[in-house]
This record gives C-alpha cells, structure tokens and sequence, in this order.
C-alpha cells in the first residue's frame, strides 16, 4: 500500500530520513514525541510537503502521480486540518457524494449521529472532541481501502478517545484488507489497536517492532548503581540515569528476569519506548 | 472537481446572510443610480465572494486537507477560475432583474437587450481583475494578497499619473484609442478577444504555477 525508501526532507533545524512498507491489511502505529516528525512523515507521504530525496509510492505509484481514483482510495485525518469549519455536516456530506463514488451517506449520517454530532450546525461551533470525531467519521465514510490518520485523539478525554477508537476498530474489522498508518503521542491509544509499531525521532526510526513483541519481550529494568555497573548490557536498547539508578530498556526481558533474580523488570509499554528510546543521549 | 464547485456554493450558502444585505444594498443603490451601473456592481460583488471562498479555503490551514481529497492541484485552480465565471454571470442576470424591476418601479424606459452587451463586458473586464486576485491570493496567501493588491493599485495610479505627465505618452496612448477607434468591429472583437484569452491563459498558467510549488 505505501513504500517510502530512503526519502528525506531538510528543514533549518531538523532533517526528516526514513524508510518503511505498509503492506496490505497492516495497521501500524507511528509513535514520537511532539516534534518528532510523525505529521511530516504523514505529510511526505500524501505529497503535500516535497521530499528533497527519495520515493514515496502509494498503491504502486509514485505520489506525485497520484490520479484522482487513486486519492478516492484514500482516507485522511488530519491533525491541524480539516473541511471549512464555515461548513456544516449536511453541507460537508453533500461535497463528499460528489468526491467518492463509494460514499456511503447513510453510515456516515448513522456514525455522527451515534457520535452526538450536530448535523445542522456550522463546525466552527464543535468543541475539540467534536471536531476529532468528525475527522475521523469523513474519513471512514467512503471504503477508503488505505488510511492515514494524523493524532485523531490528540487533545480528547480517555472517553472520546476511546470512542475514536472504538470506530477504527469495527471500521478495520468490517475491512480486513484496509490498511491503517496512524500517528500519535499516546502510546496506549496504539497498543490495542497496531499490528507494528515505529519509533520516530528527530525524523528517524529508532525502532519497528511488532506489538505484541513489543509489549511481550520488552520491558524496563530499574537498576541501582551496583547492578548497573554489573549488568550484561547486550540486550539493552537504550538507558536513562533516574533519581534511583538507571533505567534501562531491554528487547529480551525474560534474559534478565532469569539471570538477575534481584533487578526489578517492569513489562515494557510503548510510553517507556517513548520516553527511554526517545532520551537515550541523556542516559 | 464537481466536489469543490458543491463546496464552495456550499460556503457563500453558509453565508447568505451577508449575500442578502449585499442584495439589499444593491437595490437600493439601484434607486439612487441611474442607468445600469447595477449590474456591473452585482457582477463585481458575486465574483468577489468566489474569490473570498479562496479565504475560507486557508482557513485554519484547511487547504492541506484539502489537497488530500481526490483533486489535483490543476482542478483547484480550475474550479476556481470557473466558479468565479459562474458567480458572475449570476451577478450580472441579477442586476439585469434589479434594474429592470426598479426601471419599472420609478417608471422611467428600460431595455433589456441593449444591457447584454453591457453585462457581457462587465464579465469579461471584471473576470480579468478577479482572476488576478486568484493568481495573487493563491500566491500570497490572504493577508498577503491585500497588501500586494494596494501596491497593483499604487502601481495602476502611478502608471495614471506618469501618463499625464508626459505628453508624448499620452499621445501614443490616444493614438492607440484612435486606431482601435478606426478598426472595424470584426478585428476590434478578435482582438479584444486575443487580449482576454491571452490574459486568462496566463493568470491561470501562473496560479497553476503557484499551486504545484506549494508545500502545505
């Protein structure tokens, strides 16, 4: 569904460099710090920024060459960007009949009404959470067969979240081949929900996993000074200096638990991916 | 491309209640003004809110959202052109109904077939300033714009001004009027017609230009 290889993009102060696939029926996560890259990246991806190097393919085709066919098998949700927010639901569905022949007015009307969304009303009267379900609601409304979802939950309540959430989730079990690029900050909106997870920071990949590895094999050792030193650090990732010691993130957390009987190891999170992997110049 | 034109309809809809005061401020200035200056000021005030959609577009960075729905860059600025056209010729039948209904009211003589030729040029000059404004918004942005039109219009002044200066100038320029004068109608047509289509060409070419080069 999406290639990108090698593709970079330099601005004054930050340089955006990765590689990755999005293969057929995969929901990856795009998780980093605010800053990171992951809207440029999405952005890159959708042509809207140019890359300076590289190749961003879609469907096979280079995103330059993008037809309209091609982009009405897409379905977007941006972070700071939106229809009008002069228009209205009613308004908005009437522009999205005439954009995507699989258009399907009737859910889309069922899900905002489900979702407490005034259809009458103009949106620049929606609160935050509103407006995010609505995004998300556009972009599930027309079979797109690839989605790219820029922080959808960005700013809302655990409530709202999970309400998004919930809709991706029966959107992506009604279309098993859809596939799902989405980025976000808060890591537990991803681990129920992505196959893979990435990394990203300073406009790099600092790690790709799968999920359930992530959250099986991973974890974080809490260490004082005498056990850091002593410590075999083959299988550390990455380590921060805390008030106790150090923390240390490991890819083989049943390595430790077995041959340091002593050291306290927490079950890794995509947070601690955040934090840890995210500082470990710090460390 | 249908997509944007429902769009953008949808926009001034949403505003009608500025269209109507517009409405209303036109009929009354119908009936301080006499002739068909109407409908030129109705053709100017519908094409001005096609261009305002453009506003509406930038929006709260909206245009990158935009870009992302299945149109290319080529049909936003194509359906601009062509909303724009069609606001105006909607303003101009709009001013040909409210200087006829208020010729009938104060009972003075109206012809509508002699205000076509009228309308028509009212189009056609206006759509050339207003496709300007699209080149030049697309390009500056919406703030922006409105500076680098003060500046096209100090430009277009002083232009005015060194014409009045300089007598040589402003003889060439009468010579020119009197040639065009001279002309006959045919040419004159195919000429003017040259001119507009050659203009609208360019001012489309460049907002294209502008349009592809951008980065959201």
């Amino acid at each position: 569904m999406i290639k990108v290889e090698n593709l970079k993009k330099r601005y004054e102060d930050f340089c955006l460099d990765l590689s990755f696939e999005l293969p057929k029926g995969r929901v990856s996560g795009l998780v980093g710090r605010n800053g990171a890259g992951k809207s440029t990246t999405l952005k890159s991806i959708l042509g809207l920024v140019k890359a300076d190097e590289g190749s961003v393919r879609i469907f096979g085709r280079d995103v330059k060459d993008l037809s309209v066919e091609d982009k009405q098998r897409l379905g977007i949700a941006m972070s700071e960007s939106a229809f009008s927010a002069y228009l209205n639901i009613e308004a908005i569905a009437r522009i999205l009949k005439q954009m995507y022949p699989r258009f399907e007015e009737e859910r889309f009307f069922e899900l905002c009404k489900k979702m407490s969304l005034p259809v009458r009303k103009q949106i620049k009267e929606f609160s935050t959470g509103m407006k995010a379900r609505l995004k998300v609601i556009i972009a599930l409304s027309h079979r797109a067969d690839l989605l790219l979802l820029d922080e959808p939950t960005a700013g809302l309540d655990v409530e709202a979240r999970n309400e998004i959430l919930d809709i991706l989730r029966d959107y992506l079990a009604e279309n098993e081949e859809a596939s799902l690029l989405i980025s976000s900050h808060i890591s537990s909106d991803l681990e129920g929900l992505c196959d893979d997870i990435y990394l990203i920071n300073d406009g790099k990949i600092l790690l790709h996993e799968a999920t359930d590895e992530l959250l099986d094999k991973y974890g974080v050792i809490k260490a004082d000074e005498a056990l850091f030193e002593r410590l075999d650090k083959e299988h550390i990732l990455a380590y921060r200096k805390e008030k106790y010691g150090y923390a240390l993130f490991t890819d083989a957390k049943d390595y430790y638990k077995e041959n340091y009987p002593e050291a306290v190891i927490e079950n890794g999170s995509i947070d601690d991916l955040i934090l840890i992997m995210g500082k470990r110049r710090e460390g | 491309m249908k997509g944007l034109f429902v769009k953008d309809l949808c926009l001034n809809f949403m505003n009608r209640k500025n269209m109507m005061i517009y409405l209303f401020i036109s009929v009354f200035m119908s009936f301080a003004m006499d002739g068909q200056f109407i409908i030129g000021y109705t053709t100017m005030l519908l094409g001005i809110l096609a261009v305002g959609t453009i506003s509406y577009d930038e929006f709260d960075g909206g245009m990158s959202f935009l870009m992302c729905l299945p149109v290319t860059r080529k049909d936003y600025v194509r359906e601009k052109f062509l909303y724009c056209l069609a606001l105006e010729i909607l303003g101009a039948l709009s001013g040909i109904v409210i200087y006829a209904l208020v010729s009938l009211i104060r009972n003075v003589p109206f012809s509508i077939p002699e205000s076509l030729p009228f309308a028509l040029f009212s189009i056609l000059g206006l759509s050339l300033m207003l496709y300007a404004m699209i080149a030049i918004q697309l390009k500056y942005g919406s703030e922006k714009s409105r500076v680098m039109m003060m500046v096209i219009y100090g430009v277009i002044f002083a232009l005015a001004l060194l014409l009045k200066q300089f007598a040589g100038l402003k003889e060439a320029v009468f010579r020119l009027i009197g040639f065009l004068d001279s002309c006959p109608a045919a040419l004159l047509t195919g000429l003017i017609a040259l001119f507009y289509l050659a203009a609208v060409t360019l001012l489309y070419k460049l907002s294209v230009k502008t349009m592809e080069n951008k980065e959201f």
